[in-house]
């Protein structure tokens, strides 16, 4: 049961970098609409987070966190450095929920919860991409997920 | 969950309808028809929604790029 998803473009505010091509105007990204689902069945719906290889957790707003009543892990001395700026990251265990319209994913984590301000809800290798393979197809800016021999969750 | 009712009425969204919410948190509507709200952070996108007595699991956030953003770096900018 492949998950795909059309990269979605955020606009250039400014003249391309030499990097595009000229003319462009916008950038596409590997972003992704997430469900997350606190333990009294609250869900926040972001439209866009993005799949990060390089984050080393998955992060979410800690106010979301707040909102959906997540219990919060006793602080653990971790943080994010962000913008120059250290944040404190706290843990706590929600249900993410991924899906194409065709397809729903969804599966139990220990995620990160951040005040940094956070651009995106990251979903990095712990919680997400370790369940995941992933396919980025730059030139058809689609990304293809297969839930793979770890993956904790449904698939309907 | 986002739809894609949601995500056919999102995508009729220039950029030119949504360039003043540059670098800001917008709740869109469940159907992606309409924004109901938008503020500098999701705390305060939250207490937007409740203060106009809008359900936020009935809405989609989403934080659109400002003008400091068009070269992101990834997992690279939290080092």
């Amino acid at each position: 049961m492949t998950l795909r998803f059309a990269y979605q473009d955020e606009p250039l505010t400014g003249p391309a970098p030499p990097s595009l091509s000229k003319g462009t105007t916008v950038r596409w990204r590997p972003l992704i609409p997430l469900t997350i689902i606190g333990p009294t069945g609250i869900t926040r719906d972001f439209g866009r987070a993005v799949f990060d290889p390089a984050a080393d957790d998955t992060v979410l707003p800690i106010d979301t966190a707040l909102r959906l009543g997540v219990r919060l892990l006793a602080p653990t001395g971790h943080g994010v450095r962000w913008g120059g700026q250290l944040h404190a990251l706290r843990f706590g265990e929600v249900d993410l929920l991924l899906t194409d319209n065709f397809t729903v994913w969804c599966w139990r984590a220990v995620v990160g919860f951040s005040p940094a301000p956070l651009r995106y809800p990251i979903l990095g290798q712990s919680g997400c991409l370790q369940f995941i393979d992933a396919r980025f197809l730059g030139a058809n800016l689609i990304i293809e997920l297969d839930a793979n021999r770890h993956f904790p969750g449904t698939q309907t | 969950m986002v739809t894609q009712q949601y995500r056919q009425n999102r995508a009729r969204f220039s950029h030119a309808d949504l360039a003043k919410y540059q670098g800001m948190w917008i709740a869109f509507s469940s159907d992606g028809s309409r924004i109901v709200a938008s503020a500098e952070t999701v705390d305060a996108l939250e207490d937007q929604l409740a203060a106009c007595g809008q359900n936020a699991q009935q809405v989609v956030l989403e934080w659109l790029a400002g003008p400091d953003d068009d070269i992101m770096l990834g997992a690279g900018e939290s080092m």
